[in-house]
Protein backbone atom coordinates (compact mmCIF):
# COMPACT_ATOMS: atom_id res chain seq x y z
CA UNK A 1 0.00 0.00 0.00
CA UNK A 2 1.24 3.48 -0.87
CA UNK A 3 0.74 6.60 1.23
CA UNK A 4 -1.66 7.79 -1.41
CA UNK A 5 -3.82 4.71 -1.10
CA UNK A 6 -3.76 4.78 2.67
CA UNK A 7 -5.90 7.94 3.03
CA UNK A 8 -9.23 6.21 2.49
CA UNK A 9 -8.22 3.27 4.70
CA UNK A 10 -7.22 5.70 7.48
CA UNK A 11 -10.62 7.30 7.32
CA UNK A 12 -12.29 3.90 7.46
CA UNK A 13 -10.11 2.95 10.42
CA UNK A 14 -11.56 5.91 12.34
CA UNK A 15 -14.97 4.34 11.75
CA UNK A 16 -13.80 1.01 13.09
CA UNK A 17 -13.03 -0.70 9.79
CA UNK A 18 -9.58 -2.28 10.24
CA UNK A 19 -7.15 -2.93 7.43
CA UNK A 20 -4.12 -5.16 7.75
CA UNK A 21 -2.46 -3.54 4.76
CA UNK A 22 -2.85 -0.15 6.42
CA UNK A 23 -1.38 -1.37 9.66
CA UNK A 24 1.64 -2.74 7.80
CA UNK A 25 2.01 0.55 6.03
CA UNK A 26 1.68 2.60 9.20
CA UNK A 27 4.36 0.52 10.82
CA UNK A 28 6.80 1.65 8.19
CA UNK A 29 5.64 5.19 7.48
CA UNK A 30 5.96 7.89 10.17
CA UNK A 31 4.34 10.53 7.90
CA UNK A 32 1.16 8.49 7.60
CA UNK A 33 1.14 7.71 11.31
CA UNK A 34 1.25 11.43 11.97
CA UNK A 35 -1.41 12.02 9.32
CA UNK A 36 -3.71 9.47 10.97
CA UNK A 37 -3.19 11.00 14.38
CA UNK A 38 -4.03 14.45 13.00
CA UNK A 39 -7.14 13.06 11.36
CA UNK A 40 -8.20 11.43 14.60
CA UNK A 41 -7.79 14.67 16.53
CA UNK A 42 -9.62 16.75 13.94
CA UNK A 43 -12.43 14.21 13.89
CA UNK A 44 -12.58 14.31 17.68
CA UNK A 45 -12.78 18.11 17.66
CA UNK A 46 -15.66 17.92 15.20
CA UNK A 47 -17.53 15.32 17.24
CA UNK A 48 -17.05 17.30 20.44
CA UNK A 49 -18.78 20.38 19.04
CA UNK A 50 -21.72 21.31 21.30
CA UNK A 51 -25.01 19.91 20.11
CA UNK A 52 -28.28 21.80 19.89
CA UNK A 53 -31.20 20.59 21.91
CA UNK A 54 -34.47 19.61 20.28
CA UNK A 55 -37.25 21.03 22.45
CA UNK A 56 -40.90 19.92 22.84
CA UNK A 57 -41.87 23.35 21.46
CA UNK A 58 -40.18 22.47 18.19
CA UNK A 59 -42.17 19.25 17.96
CA UNK A 60 -45.39 21.17 18.59
CA UNK A 61 -44.45 23.71 15.91
CA UNK A 62 -44.06 20.93 13.33
CA UNK A 63 -47.38 19.36 14.31
CA UNK A 64 -49.13 22.74 14.16
CA UNK A 65 -47.79 23.43 10.70
CA UNK A 66 -48.69 19.96 9.52
CA UNK A 67 -52.31 20.59 10.49
CA UNK A 68 -52.47 23.71 8.30
CA UNK A 69 -53.63 23.41 4.69
CA UNK A 70 -50.68 23.59 2.35
CA UNK A 71 -49.92 26.91 0.69
CA UNK A 72 -53.56 27.86 0.14
CA UNK A 73 -53.18 31.66 0.30
CA UNK A 74 -50.18 31.70 -1.99
CA UNK A 75 -51.90 29.55 -4.55
CA UNK A 76 -54.99 31.71 -4.51
CA UNK A 77 -52.99 34.86 -4.99
CA UNK A 78 -50.88 33.43 -7.74
CA UNK A 79 -53.36 31.43 -9.63
CA UNK A 80 -56.43 33.60 -9.48
CA UNK A 81 -59.99 32.55 -9.25
CA UNK A 82 -59.93 29.96 -11.95
CA UNK A 83 -57.27 27.84 -10.32
CA UNK A 84 -58.72 28.38 -6.86
CA UNK A 85 -62.03 27.06 -8.09
CA UNK A 86 -60.28 24.19 -9.75
CA UNK A 87 -58.38 23.43 -6.56
CA UNK A 88 -61.46 23.53 -4.39
CA UNK A 89 -63.31 21.35 -6.83
CA UNK A 90 -60.43 18.89 -6.82
CA UNK A 91 -60.30 18.88 -3.05
CA UNK A 92 -64.03 18.40 -2.61
CA UNK A 93 -64.45 15.69 -5.15
CA UNK A 94 -61.35 13.73 -4.17
CA UNK A 95 -60.43 12.91 -7.74
CA UNK A 96 -58.16 10.09 -8.70
CA UNK A 97 -54.50 10.95 -8.13
CA UNK A 98 -52.87 12.50 -11.16
CA UNK A 99 -50.84 10.05 -13.21
CA UNK A 100 -47.17 9.95 -12.38
CA UNK A 101 -46.22 11.22 -15.85
CA UNK A 102 -47.61 14.55 -14.74
CA UNK A 103 -44.76 14.78 -12.24
CA UNK A 104 -42.27 14.78 -15.08
CA UNK A 105 -44.18 17.42 -16.98
CA UNK A 106 -44.49 19.72 -14.02
CA UNK A 107 -40.84 19.24 -13.07
CA UNK A 108 -39.84 20.04 -16.63
CA UNK A 109 -41.98 23.18 -16.73
CA UNK A 110 -40.62 24.30 -13.36
CA UNK A 111 -37.16 23.76 -14.64
CA UNK A 112 -37.78 25.72 -17.83
CA UNK A 113 -39.20 28.60 -15.88
CA UNK A 114 -35.86 29.00 -14.18
CA UNK A 115 -33.81 28.77 -17.32
CA UNK A 116 -33.89 32.18 -18.82
CA UNK A 117 -30.13 32.29 -18.67
CA UNK A 118 -29.81 29.41 -21.09
CA UNK A 119 -29.18 29.82 -24.78
CA UNK A 120 -32.38 30.20 -26.83
CA UNK A 121 -31.68 27.10 -28.91
CA UNK A 122 -31.38 24.94 -25.79
CA UNK A 123 -34.62 26.37 -24.47
CA UNK A 124 -36.35 25.78 -27.75
CA UNK A 125 -35.26 22.19 -27.91
CA UNK A 126 -36.26 21.56 -24.29
CA UNK A 127 -39.65 23.13 -24.76
CA UNK A 128 -40.17 20.96 -27.81
CA UNK A 129 -39.46 17.95 -25.63
CA UNK A 130 -42.27 18.97 -23.29
CA UNK A 131 -45.25 16.96 -24.28
CA UNK A 132 -47.79 19.73 -23.91
CA UNK A 133 -50.82 17.81 -25.17
CA UNK A 134 -49.95 15.13 -22.63
CA UNK A 135 -49.54 17.73 -19.89
CA UNK A 136 -53.00 19.14 -20.41
CA UNK A 137 -54.43 15.75 -21.27
CA UNK A 138 -53.20 14.20 -18.02
CA UNK A 139 -54.70 16.94 -15.95
CA UNK A 140 -57.96 16.91 -17.85
CA UNK A 141 -58.41 13.23 -17.15
CA UNK A 142 -59.50 14.44 -13.72
CA UNK A 143 -63.22 15.12 -14.23
CA UNK A 144 -63.18 18.10 -11.86
CA UNK A 145 -60.67 19.87 -14.10
CA UNK A 146 -63.00 19.76 -17.10
CA UNK A 147 -64.57 23.19 -16.54
CA UNK A 148 -61.11 24.73 -16.62
CA UNK A 149 -60.08 23.13 -19.85
CA UNK A 150 -59.90 26.51 -21.56
CA UNK A 151 -57.54 27.88 -18.95
CA UNK A 152 -55.27 24.85 -19.09
CA UNK A 153 -55.12 24.87 -22.86
CA UNK A 154 -54.31 28.57 -22.76
CA UNK A 155 -51.43 27.80 -20.39
CA UNK A 156 -50.12 25.18 -22.77
CA UNK A 157 -50.39 27.64 -25.65
CA UNK A 158 -48.41 30.20 -23.66
CA UNK A 159 -45.62 27.73 -23.05
CA UNK A 160 -45.70 26.65 -26.66
CA UNK A 161 -45.52 30.25 -27.85
CA UNK A 162 -42.49 30.86 -25.68
CA UNK A 163 -40.88 27.81 -27.25
CA UNK A 164 -41.64 29.05 -30.73
CA UNK A 165 -40.30 32.52 -30.01
CA UNK A 166 -37.03 31.13 -28.76
CA UNK A 167 -34.85 34.16 -29.21
CA UNK A 168 -37.62 36.30 -27.75
CA UNK A 169 -37.26 34.58 -24.39
CA UNK A 170 -37.75 37.23 -21.80
CA UNK A 171 -38.14 37.68 -18.11
CA UNK A 172 -41.88 38.26 -18.61
CA UNK A 173 -42.25 35.02 -20.50
CA UNK A 174 -40.30 33.21 -17.81
CA UNK A 175 -42.54 34.66 -15.13
CA UNK A 176 -45.62 33.69 -17.07
CA UNK A 177 -44.34 30.18 -17.48
CA UNK A 178 -43.38 29.95 -13.84
CA UNK A 179 -46.84 31.13 -12.84
CA UNK A 180 -48.49 28.60 -15.12
CA UNK A 181 -46.40 25.78 -13.78
CA UNK A 182 -47.03 26.84 -10.19
CA UNK A 183 -50.73 26.98 -10.86
CA UNK A 184 -50.83 23.47 -12.16
CA UNK A 185 -48.69 22.28 -9.30
CA UNK A 186 -50.68 24.03 -6.62
CA UNK A 187 -53.98 22.98 -8.12
CA UNK A 188 -52.85 19.40 -7.84
CA UNK A 189 -51.62 19.90 -4.31
CA UNK A 190 -55.19 20.57 -3.29
CA UNK A 191 -55.90 17.04 -4.26
CA UNK A 192 -53.43 16.00 -1.57
CA UNK A 193 -51.08 14.55 -4.12
CA UNK A 194 -48.06 16.85 -4.12
CA UNK A 195 -45.74 13.96 -3.50
CA UNK A 196 -46.58 12.55 -6.86
CA UNK A 197 -45.75 15.84 -8.49
CA UNK A 198 -42.43 16.84 -7.00
CA UNK A 199 -39.90 14.16 -6.18
CA UNK A 200 -38.25 15.97 -3.29
CA UNK A 201 -35.65 13.46 -2.28
CA UNK A 202 -34.44 12.93 -5.81
CA UNK A 203 -34.49 16.02 -8.02
CA UNK A 204 -34.67 15.36 -11.74
CA UNK A 205 -31.35 15.53 -13.63
CA UNK A 206 -32.68 18.31 -15.79
CA UNK A 207 -33.56 20.27 -12.63
CA UNK A 208 -30.07 19.93 -11.22
CA UNK A 209 -28.46 20.81 -14.52
CA UNK A 210 -30.65 23.86 -14.94
CA UNK A 211 -29.98 24.92 -11.38
CA UNK A 212 -26.24 24.65 -11.95
CA UNK A 213 -26.32 26.69 -15.14
CA UNK A 214 -28.56 29.27 -13.58
CA UNK A 215 -26.37 29.63 -10.53
CA UNK A 216 -23.29 30.11 -12.69
CA UNK A 217 -25.16 32.77 -14.63
CA UNK A 218 -26.24 34.47 -11.42
CA UNK A 219 -22.76 34.60 -9.94
CA UNK A 220 -23.18 31.76 -7.44
CA UNK A 221 -20.42 29.35 -8.50
CA UNK A 222 -20.40 27.45 -5.21
CA UNK A 223 -24.10 26.69 -5.54
CA UNK A 224 -23.61 25.78 -9.19
CA UNK A 225 -20.80 23.35 -8.37
CA UNK A 226 -23.00 21.79 -5.68
CA UNK A 227 -25.89 21.31 -8.09
CA UNK A 228 -23.79 19.90 -10.91
CA UNK A 229 -21.74 17.70 -8.62
CA UNK A 230 -25.00 16.39 -7.17
CA UNK A 231 -26.14 15.64 -10.70
CA UNK A 232 -22.93 13.71 -11.44
CA UNK A 233 -23.23 11.79 -8.17
CA UNK A 234 -26.84 10.82 -8.79
CA UNK A 235 -26.92 10.34 -12.53
CA UNK A 236 -23.36 9.66 -13.69
CA UNK A 237 -24.59 7.99 -16.87
CA UNK A 238 -27.48 10.33 -17.64
CA UNK A 239 -27.72 12.63 -20.63
CA UNK A 240 -26.81 15.68 -18.55
CA UNK A 241 -23.64 14.21 -17.04
CA UNK A 242 -21.33 15.22 -19.86
CA UNK A 243 -22.67 18.78 -20.17
CA UNK A 244 -22.27 19.06 -16.39
CA UNK A 245 -18.63 17.90 -16.62
CA UNK A 246 -17.95 20.47 -19.33
CA UNK A 247 -19.65 23.25 -17.34
CA UNK A 248 -17.68 22.36 -14.19
CA UNK A 249 -14.40 22.04 -16.06
CA UNK A 250 -14.93 25.38 -17.81
CA UNK A 251 -15.70 26.97 -14.45
CA UNK A 252 -12.56 25.62 -12.77
CA UNK A 253 -10.47 26.59 -15.80
CA UNK A 254 -11.82 30.14 -15.57
CA UNK A 255 -11.08 30.16 -11.85
CA UNK A 256 -7.48 29.16 -12.53
CA UNK A 257 -7.76 25.68 -10.97
CA UNK A 258 -6.51 23.92 -14.06
CA UNK A 259 -5.99 20.52 -12.49
CA UNK A 260 -9.58 20.34 -11.26
CA UNK A 261 -10.67 21.48 -14.70
CA UNK A 262 -8.66 18.71 -16.32
CA UNK A 263 -10.12 16.19 -13.91
CA UNK A 264 -13.64 17.13 -14.97
CA UNK A 265 -12.71 17.13 -18.64
CA UNK A 266 -11.32 13.67 -18.03
CA UNK A 267 -14.69 12.57 -16.65
CA UNK A 268 -16.47 13.18 -19.93
CA UNK A 269 -17.87 9.86 -20.99
CA UNK A 270 -19.06 10.35 -24.53
CA UNK A 271 -16.46 11.10 -27.17
CA UNK A 272 -19.00 13.15 -29.12
CA UNK A 273 -19.06 15.64 -26.24
CA UNK A 274 -15.47 16.53 -27.07
CA UNK A 275 -16.26 18.88 -29.91
CA UNK A 276 -13.38 20.80 -31.52
CA UNK A 277 -14.24 23.77 -29.25
CA UNK A 278 -14.15 21.65 -26.11
CA UNK A 279 -10.94 19.99 -27.30
CA UNK A 280 -9.39 23.42 -27.79
CA UNK A 281 -10.32 24.40 -24.24
CA UNK A 282 -8.88 21.15 -22.87
CA UNK A 283 -5.67 21.72 -24.80
CA UNK A 284 -5.38 25.27 -23.53
CA UNK A 285 -6.06 24.21 -19.93
CA UNK A 286 -3.50 21.42 -20.17
CA UNK A 287 -0.95 23.84 -21.63
CA UNK A 288 -1.47 26.28 -18.75
CA UNK A 289 -1.19 23.48 -16.22
CA UNK A 290 2.04 22.32 -17.83
CA UNK A 291 0.60 18.92 -18.58
CA UNK A 292 1.43 16.97 -21.67
CA UNK A 293 -1.72 16.70 -23.67
CA UNK A 294 -2.06 13.69 -25.85
CA UNK A 295 -5.53 14.08 -27.09
CA UNK A 296 -8.29 13.81 -27.38
CA UNK A 297 -6.69 10.85 -28.99
CA UNK A 298 -8.80 8.02 -30.24
CA UNK A 299 -7.47 4.93 -28.54
CA UNK A 300 -9.96 2.50 -29.99
CA UNK A 301 -8.22 -0.80 -30.41
CA UNK A 302 -4.97 0.45 -28.93
CA UNK A 303 -2.71 -2.27 -27.61
CA UNK A 304 -0.59 -2.23 -24.50
CA UNK A 305 2.46 -0.95 -26.34
CA UNK A 306 0.57 2.05 -27.67
CA UNK A 307 -0.67 2.85 -24.19
CA UNK A 308 2.77 2.49 -22.76
CA UNK A 309 3.99 4.89 -25.42
CA UNK A 310 1.30 7.40 -24.51
CA UNK A 311 2.02 7.07 -20.84
CA UNK A 312 5.77 7.28 -20.80
CA UNK A 313 6.82 9.66 -18.08
CA UNK A 314 3.52 9.88 -16.24
CA UNK A 315 0.13 8.52 -15.34
CA UNK A 316 -2.43 8.50 -18.11
CA UNK A 317 -5.91 9.70 -17.36
CA UNK A 318 -8.96 10.17 -19.42
CA UNK A 319 -11.84 8.25 -20.80
CA UNK A 320 -10.51 4.77 -21.30
CA UNK A 321 -12.62 1.66 -21.33
CA UNK A 322 -11.74 -1.98 -21.65
CA UNK A 323 -12.38 -3.02 -25.22
CA UNK A 324 -12.59 -6.45 -26.81
CA UNK A 325 -9.57 -8.74 -26.87
CA UNK A 326 -7.69 -6.95 -24.14
CA UNK A 327 -7.53 -3.73 -26.10
CA UNK A 328 -8.90 -0.41 -24.94
CA UNK A 329 -11.16 2.18 -26.38
CA UNK A 330 -11.75 5.75 -25.45
CA UNK A 331 -9.97 9.01 -25.25
CA UNK A 332 -6.74 9.83 -23.61
CA UNK A 333 -6.94 13.34 -22.31
CA UNK A 334 -3.56 13.79 -20.80
CA UNK A 335 -0.62 12.49 -18.87
CA UNK A 336 -0.04 13.51 -15.28
CA UNK A 337 3.67 13.85 -14.67
CA UNK A 338 5.48 11.27 -12.61
CA UNK A 339 5.76 13.40 -9.49
CA UNK A 340 2.00 13.22 -9.06
CA UNK A 341 2.34 9.57 -8.40
CA UNK A 342 4.52 10.28 -5.42
CA UNK A 343 2.15 9.44 -2.64
CA UNK A 344 3.78 11.77 -0.17
CA UNK A 345 3.35 14.81 -2.43
CA UNK A 346 2.10 17.56 -0.12
CA UNK A 347 -1.42 18.67 -0.88
CA UNK A 348 -0.31 22.29 -1.21
CA UNK A 349 1.84 21.36 -4.17
CA UNK A 350 -0.91 19.37 -5.77
CA UNK A 351 -4.26 20.77 -4.70
CA UNK A 352 -6.29 18.80 -7.18
CA UNK A 353 -4.75 15.41 -6.95
CA UNK A 354 -7.68 14.20 -4.90
CA UNK A 355 -10.16 15.42 -7.45
CA UNK A 356 -8.37 13.55 -10.16
CA UNK A 357 -8.36 10.37 -8.14
CA UNK A 358 -11.99 10.68 -7.29
CA UNK A 359 -13.06 11.26 -10.82
CA UNK A 360 -11.21 8.53 -12.61
CA UNK A 361 -13.06 5.36 -11.86
CA UNK A 362 -10.52 2.57 -11.56
CA UNK A 363 -13.16 0.07 -12.58
CA UNK A 364 -13.17 1.67 -15.96
CA UNK A 365 -9.46 1.51 -16.30
CA UNK A 366 -8.33 -1.72 -17.87
CA UNK A 367 -5.64 -3.75 -16.20
CA UNK A 368 -2.98 -2.44 -18.53
CA UNK A 369 -3.68 1.14 -17.50
CA UNK A 370 -3.69 0.20 -13.82
CA UNK A 371 -0.25 -1.34 -14.17
CA UNK A 372 1.01 1.76 -15.87
CA UNK A 373 -0.45 3.97 -13.19
CA UNK A 374 1.35 2.11 -10.39
CA UNK B 1 -38.65 -6.75 8.67
CA UNK B 2 -40.75 -3.71 9.51
CA UNK B 3 -38.89 -1.29 11.74
CA UNK B 4 -40.30 1.45 13.98
CA UNK B 5 -39.87 4.11 11.30
CA UNK B 6 -41.65 2.08 8.65
CA UNK B 7 -44.49 1.45 11.11
CA UNK B 8 -44.72 5.18 11.87
CA UNK B 9 -44.74 6.04 8.17
CA UNK B 10 -47.53 3.55 7.65
CA UNK B 11 -49.39 5.34 10.42
CA UNK B 12 -48.78 8.65 8.70
CA UNK B 13 -50.24 7.33 5.49
CA UNK B 14 -53.26 6.13 7.41
CA UNK B 15 -53.73 9.63 8.82
CA UNK B 16 -52.74 8.97 12.45
CA UNK B 17 -51.34 12.26 13.80
CA UNK B 18 -49.38 10.61 16.62
CA UNK B 19 -47.22 8.93 13.96
CA UNK B 20 -45.77 12.29 12.98
CA UNK B 21 -45.07 13.13 16.61
CA UNK B 22 -43.26 9.83 17.01
CA UNK B 23 -41.07 10.48 13.97
CA UNK B 24 -40.31 14.07 14.96
CA UNK B 25 -39.39 13.17 18.52
CA UNK B 26 -37.21 10.27 17.43
CA UNK B 27 -35.28 12.07 14.70
CA UNK B 28 -35.63 15.76 15.61
CA UNK B 29 -32.32 16.07 17.50
CA UNK B 30 -30.19 14.42 14.85
CA UNK B 31 -31.84 16.32 11.98
CA UNK B 32 -31.46 19.63 13.82
CA UNK B 33 -27.79 19.06 14.51
CA UNK B 34 -27.12 17.79 11.00
CA UNK B 35 -28.68 20.96 9.56
CA UNK B 36 -26.82 23.12 12.04
CA UNK B 37 -23.47 21.67 10.93
CA UNK B 38 -24.51 21.96 7.29
CA UNK B 39 -25.75 25.55 7.41
CA UNK B 40 -23.71 27.02 10.26
CA UNK B 41 -26.80 28.90 11.41
CA UNK B 42 -28.91 27.89 14.38
CA UNK B 43 -32.12 29.71 13.44
CA UNK B 44 -31.95 28.48 9.87
CA UNK B 45 -31.30 24.94 11.08
CA UNK B 46 -34.42 25.10 13.26
CA UNK B 47 -36.55 26.35 10.36
CA UNK B 48 -35.19 23.74 7.99
CA UNK B 49 -35.72 20.98 10.55
CA UNK B 50 -39.40 21.88 10.69
CA UNK B 51 -39.55 22.00 6.93
CA UNK B 52 -37.87 18.59 6.70
CA UNK B 53 -40.53 16.96 8.86
CA UNK B 54 -43.31 18.75 7.03
CA UNK B 55 -41.99 17.28 3.81
CA UNK B 56 -41.90 13.85 5.38
CA UNK B 57 -45.54 14.40 6.32
CA UNK B 58 -46.63 15.71 2.92
CA UNK B 59 -44.66 13.23 0.87
CA UNK B 60 -45.30 10.17 3.00
CA UNK B 61 -47.02 8.55 0.04
CA UNK B 62 -43.75 8.41 -1.89
CA UNK B 63 -41.80 6.67 0.85
CA UNK B 64 -41.03 3.07 0.04
CA UNK B 65 -40.84 0.96 3.22
CA UNK B 66 -37.80 -1.23 3.61
CA UNK B 67 -35.66 0.16 6.38
CA UNK B 68 -34.34 3.14 4.44
CA UNK B 69 -36.20 5.82 6.34
CA UNK B 70 -33.17 7.56 7.82
CA UNK B 71 -31.49 7.79 4.42
CA UNK B 72 -34.68 9.27 2.95
CA UNK B 73 -34.98 11.72 5.83
CA UNK B 74 -31.37 12.85 5.47
CA UNK B 75 -31.81 13.17 1.71
CA UNK B 76 -34.65 15.63 2.30
CA UNK B 77 -32.69 17.54 4.95
CA UNK B 78 -29.60 17.62 2.77
CA UNK B 79 -31.58 18.94 -0.21
CA UNK B 80 -32.94 21.73 1.97
CA UNK B 81 -29.48 22.55 3.30
CA UNK B 82 -28.15 22.69 -0.27
CA UNK B 83 -30.92 24.98 -1.32
CA UNK B 84 -30.18 27.45 1.45
CA UNK B 85 -26.41 27.22 1.38
CA UNK B 86 -24.13 27.84 4.30
CA UNK B 87 -23.77 31.02 6.27
CA UNK B 88 -20.11 31.74 6.97
CA UNK B 89 -19.06 31.37 10.58
CA UNK B 90 -17.92 34.58 12.30
CA UNK B 91 -14.22 35.23 11.81
CA UNK B 92 -13.50 35.05 15.53
CA UNK B 93 -15.55 34.12 18.58
CA UNK B 94 -17.18 37.09 20.30
CA UNK B 95 -15.06 38.37 23.20
CA UNK B 96 -16.19 37.08 26.56
CA UNK B 97 -17.63 39.68 28.94
CA UNK B 98 -14.90 38.99 31.45
CA UNK B 99 -11.64 37.11 31.18
CA UNK B 100 -12.52 33.47 30.68
CA UNK B 101 -10.52 30.60 32.05
CA UNK B 102 -7.86 29.45 29.59
CA UNK B 103 -9.62 26.14 28.97
CA UNK B 104 -12.95 27.82 28.14
CA UNK B 105 -11.26 30.29 25.82
CA UNK B 106 -9.39 27.51 24.01
CA UNK B 107 -12.57 25.50 23.61
CA UNK B 108 -14.43 28.50 22.18
CA UNK B 109 -11.59 29.16 19.79
CA UNK B 110 -11.55 25.55 18.62
CA UNK B 111 -15.32 25.61 18.20
CA UNK B 112 -15.08 28.69 15.99
CA UNK B 113 -12.23 27.12 14.04
CA UNK B 114 -14.28 23.98 13.39
CA UNK B 115 -17.18 26.15 12.14
CA UNK B 116 -14.84 28.08 9.86
CA UNK B 117 -13.30 24.83 8.60
CA UNK B 118 -16.74 23.46 7.74
CA UNK B 119 -17.33 26.65 5.73
CA UNK B 120 -14.34 25.77 3.64
CA UNK B 121 -15.19 22.14 3.03
CA UNK B 122 -17.39 22.16 -0.02
CA UNK B 123 -20.31 20.00 -0.84
CA UNK B 124 -20.65 17.07 -1.34
CA UNK B 125 -17.71 16.43 0.98
CA UNK B 126 -19.24 18.37 3.88
CA UNK B 127 -22.39 16.27 4.01
CA UNK B 128 -20.36 13.04 3.92
CA UNK B 129 -18.31 14.33 6.84
CA UNK B 130 -21.26 15.54 8.91
CA UNK B 131 -23.38 12.46 8.24
CA UNK B 132 -20.74 9.84 8.95
CA UNK B 133 -18.44 11.55 11.38
CA UNK B 134 -20.83 13.60 13.50
CA UNK B 135 -24.17 11.90 13.19
CA UNK B 136 -22.81 8.38 13.09
CA UNK B 137 -24.79 7.45 10.01
CA UNK B 138 -23.58 4.27 8.29
CA UNK B 139 -21.78 4.52 4.93
CA UNK B 140 -24.72 2.75 3.30
CA UNK B 141 -27.28 5.18 4.70
CA UNK B 142 -25.11 8.16 3.82
CA UNK B 143 -24.69 6.80 0.29
CA UNK B 144 -28.45 6.42 -0.06
CA UNK B 145 -29.02 9.91 1.32
CA UNK B 146 -26.48 11.43 -1.07
CA UNK B 147 -27.53 9.35 -4.07
CA UNK B 148 -24.12 7.82 -4.66
CA UNK B 149 -22.25 4.59 -4.02
CA UNK B 150 -20.73 3.49 -0.71
CA UNK B 151 -17.31 3.70 -2.36
CA UNK B 152 -17.95 7.32 -3.29
CA UNK B 153 -19.02 8.17 0.26
CA UNK B 154 -15.91 6.54 1.66
CA UNK B 155 -13.74 8.52 -0.74
CA UNK B 156 -15.55 11.81 -0.04
CA UNK B 157 -15.32 11.22 3.69
CA UNK B 158 -11.58 10.55 3.50
CA UNK B 159 -11.02 13.73 1.51
CA UNK B 160 -13.16 15.76 3.88
CA UNK B 161 -11.35 14.40 6.92
CA UNK B 162 -7.96 15.12 5.40
CA UNK B 163 -9.09 18.65 4.59
CA UNK B 164 -10.47 19.16 8.11
CA UNK B 165 -7.20 17.90 9.58
CA UNK B 166 -5.20 20.38 7.48
CA UNK B 167 -7.54 23.29 8.26
CA UNK B 168 -7.48 22.61 11.99
CA UNK B 169 -3.78 21.85 12.17
CA UNK B 170 -2.78 25.16 13.82
CA UNK B 171 -5.46 24.91 16.54
CA UNK B 172 -4.85 21.24 17.21
CA UNK B 173 -1.11 21.83 17.49
CA UNK B 174 -1.75 24.52 20.11
CA UNK B 175 -4.40 22.41 21.75
CA UNK B 176 -2.03 19.55 22.44
CA UNK B 177 -2.90 15.88 22.33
Amino acid sequence: MTCDESLERMSELLDGIPSEALEDHLGACPACREGLEGMRRADGALRRQPRLEWTPAMTEAVLRRARRPARLPWALAAAGLAVAALGIALALRKPEPPPSALADHVAAVRCLAGQEALAPEILRSQIRQLDLPALTGDLLRTPAAKPYEGYLRETARTIDAVGEKGSGWSREAAKELWGAAKNVQDACSFADAPARLVPVADPAPVDLYAEGRLRFANGDPEGAVRALDGLLGRHPDGPYADPACVALADHFARAGDDLSALAFYASIRRPETITPEVAARIRETARRAGRAFAGPKDLAGADLETLRGCASGGTPYGLVRAGPDGTTEGWLLGILPAEFRAAAAPEAACPSLEVRRARVDPARMPEAMKRLAK
Amino acid sequence: MVDDDDRAMQGLREGRPEALREIVERHGPVVLNFLHRMTGDRALAEDLSQETFLRVFRHAATYVPGGGFRAWLFAIARNLAWKHGRRPAPAAPPPPPEPAPAETARRAELEAAVGAALDRIEEPFRSALVLCSVDGVSYKEAADACGCSVKTISSRLARARARLRDLLAPQLREDGP
